[in-house]
């Protein structure tokens, strides 16, 4: 029984097995994924086959399996090479190529020469000298093999764990926010419980290069639950747990809006309107005297695009101006026309049978996503073990050089090189310290 | 002189210093080809070509308040000049010093291919868009350029090695094949690994099944192969060089596809407007 698992865990975590799924994987995105990206299917989709299609989740799994497997046969290889050093009796071995280099060998000067290079964890021996650098890199092959286990590991948190929350909040200077309260703009979850937040929203800016679409800047600053004050751009979230954010994704215009009639001039009231980028087209309802009516409006941009179409392409953020429409709606629900659009700045009227409807003042609201990803810490350690496993093993391998003595006035110089295997570059620099070549 | 007199004026000069670089970056690039007593020149000329388009590059920073990484005549800019540093001191690379004499000749092809490929795409200086703005982008640029050279180096000395060229086999030329791949597949992981943390601050989402990041994907299991068949199964020569080679369009996909495929949000393609 012993030796049948044995055999299993050799068979799974064999090199063959583990470079075939590695392919396998590959050519899956480029004849699968890479096809579908090109004729267009939406992201959703490509998620749902990625993450959910059998040969994917089989192909997940079989290299789960193969990484366990791996790991589990060579760790304690790779921390043995690790500790490795050569026993002060034996000379090391060197390969049958190894360098020759003239000079008598001198120990203390082959200590000096190896130091110089690096090795400056040095074993001596009669007539030879050892030494290592870079002698934790093999760990990097641990890292980030274990990278793609804690990956998987994220993957099952979101597939088994809490479900993620995802929601957005619509909120204007001196507006405050508490999620208790059911303020959401919208939920999107699949049964997660709304997190526990309350702020209140200070101010909210935005810019764009000359008023064209080309968004250069988005900040919200807001007080928390303690009175802090948070700032937030685009780029910067405030990260306010350990896996979830409280970020900036979009702003929109807030009308003070006043109705009168020769008679009578209603309170301000605020709308919030989806407004950038500016071909988008938002709706109010307000009453005039005993009619209803919805007024369509949308941001009039200062500059044409390159079809001559006003406005399209642009957002005058500075000075901003509207244009207006304003629709009767009768009790059957239907609309009608109750004058054409008009181009208005805040303060300026909307005329209407029997009375005029003002915008008095457009204010910046920010458009805040509030999500917890319960994978979102895994997935950042997996992050930083596969980033930091590459670079250590692969950019500064473990390397051992040699030098040992040979017959009378020469030398032997060897570099062998963990990942590389021979580093014939350093052994020429080693060659070319100890004084010259034979 | 008003600010907007200026930016003109350093548009302008922005734009004279890239010609400049483009026409010298050419002649040293065909200076590789010509006869010994002018190849011997190439590198110095391909050195002052690079001057004048990190020059370029610095007048249009100045002028658009950002480094060149918005948009594909920009990351142009940023590649070709990456390329022309390894041809002018990649022999100061230990392993790079042992490769063939006419490594350089090949190499610096692509120079003038991407400059030319630039061409194509706007010129106009803009700011960087509200998402672009962020110490992070500029890392994970940063790291992708450095894994593009070090990936086209590669696949450059590969391309070598299978058309059977004279002098290009041996052990000096294995080691650049896997150690190009190797350090290139660092470099490609951390671009992957911050890029994927941006992208959790901006959309919190790790990762999007978008054009670029399947391609990244792709390329990146591919240098991964390479890697595996290397140490795994001693793979070197004309068989791994033929495996750098499968992997070489996607990673020409990850790196360039973004400026034709408008729905991914890696393209920074800005359409003129006119006032």
């Amino acid at each position: 029984m012993k030796r049948l698992l044995e055999r299993a865990l050799r068979l799974l975590g064999s090199w063959r097995l583990a470079t075939l799924l590695v392919v396998a994987w590959a050519a899956l995105v480029v004849v699968w994924i890479i096809p579908f990206e090109f004729y267009g299917l939406p992201g959703a989709q490509l998620k749902a086959i990625v993450y959910r299609e059998f040969f994917f989740r089989a192909l997940y799994a079989a290299l789960a399996v193969s990484t366990i497997a791996c790991m589990a046969l060579r760790v304690t290889p790779v921390l043995r090479r690790m500790s490795r050093r050569p026993s002060e009796q034996a000379v090391p071995k060197l390969p049958s190529d190894a360098r020759v280099a003239m000079g008598a060998y001198e120990s203390g000067r082959a200590e000096a020469v190896l130091a110089s290079m690096g090795f400056r964890d040095q074993v001596r021996g009669a007539g030879w000298v050892w030494g290592v650098r870079n002698r934790w890199s093999p760990v990097g092959t641990l890292l980030l093999h274990a990278a793609v286990l804690v990956l998987m590991t994220a993957g099952l948190v979101a597939v088994f764990g809490a479900p993620q929350f995802s929601g957005e909040a619509v909120v204007a200077p001196g507006e405050r926010f508490d999620s208790k309260a059911d303020q959401w703009a919208s939920i999107d979850t699949t049964g997660a419980q709304p997190p526990e937040l309350a702020f209140t929203m200070r101010q909210v800016n935005a810019s764009f290069y000359r008023d064209i679409l080309l968004f250069t800047d988005l900040e919200a600053v807001l007080d928390d639950e303690s009175g802090r004050p948070r700032s937030m751009t685009l780029a910067s979230p405030w990260v306010r747990w350990p896996d979830g954010l409280v970020a900036i994704k979009d702003f929109g215009y807030s009308a003070d809006v006043v109705v009168s009639t020769a008679t009578t001039t209603s309170p301000v009231r605020t709308y919030k309107l989806k407004v950038f980028p500016s071909e988008i087209t938002d709706t109010f309802d307000v009453k005039v005297g005993l009619k209803d009516y919805r007024i369509y409006l949308r941001v009039y941009g200062d500059y044409v695009d390159k079809s001559g179409t006003p406005g399209n392409r642009s957002f005058n953020l500075v000075n901003p101006r509207i244009v207006a429409q304003a629709k009767e709606v009768l009790s059957s629900g239907t609309e009608v026309d109750r004058g054409s659009e008009v181009l208005i700045a805040p303060g300026e009227p909307i005329e209407v049978p029997g009375g005029r409807i003002v915008i008095e003042q457009l204010q910046r609201h920010a458009v805040l996503r509030i999500t917890r990803v319960p994978a979102a810490p895994w997935i950042l350690l997996a992050v930083v073990m596969a980033s930091v496993g590459a670079w250590i093993r692969l950019v500064t391998p473990r390397q051992e050089a040699t030098i040992s003595s040979t017959d009378g006035a020469e030398v032997s110089l060897a570099v062998l090189d963990d990942t590389y295997r021979r580093a014939r570059d350093r052994e020429d620099e080693l060659v070319r310290r100890w004084g010259g070549q034979q | 002189m008003g600010g907007s007199t200026v930016t003109a004026a350093l548009t302008i000069v922005q734009e004279a210093l890239y010609w400049a670089a483009a026409i010298v970056l050419l002649a040293a690039t065909v200076a590789f080809w010509l006869e010994d007593r002018v190849a011997g020149r190439a590198r110095q000329i391909m050195l002052a070509g690079s001057c004048l388009l990190l020059a370029s590059a610095i007048a249009r920073w100045i002028v658009t308040g950002h480094p060149p990484i918005f948009g594909t005549f920009e990351n142009s800019i940023a590649s070709a000049w990456a390329i022309s540093m390894v041809v002018v001191f990649g022999r100061r690379l230990s392993y790079v010093r042992a490769l063939p004499a006419d490594f350089e000749r090949w190499f610096a092809f692509w120079i003038p291919l991407t400059l030319g490929f630039g061409l194509f795409f706007t010129r106009t200086p803009y700011p960087l868009t509200i998402s672009e703005r962020s110490i992070i982008v500029d890392i994970h640029v940063l790291f992708a350029w450095l894994a593009y050279t070090a990936l086209l180096l590669t696949s450059t000395v590969a391309l070598l090695v299978v058309t059977r060229r004279k002098g290009w086999e041996g052990s000096a030329v294995d080691d650049v094949l896997v150690r190009g791949a190797g350090v290139g597949f660092a470099l490609f992981t951390v671009m992957l690994g911050v890029g994927s943390l941006y992208s959790y601050l901006l959309f919190a989402d790790w990762f999007r099944w978008e054009i670029v990041e399947a391609f990244a994907v792709a390329a990146w299991l591919g240098y991964a192969s390479v890697l595996h068949a290397h140490m795994f199964f001693g793979w070197r020569g004309r068989k791994l060089a033929w495996v750098v080679l499968v992997v070489l369009p996607l990673l020409i996909g990850t790196f360039w596809v973004w400026s034709f495929y408008s729905t991914t949000y890696h393209h920074f393609e800005i359409p003129e407007i006119k006032a």
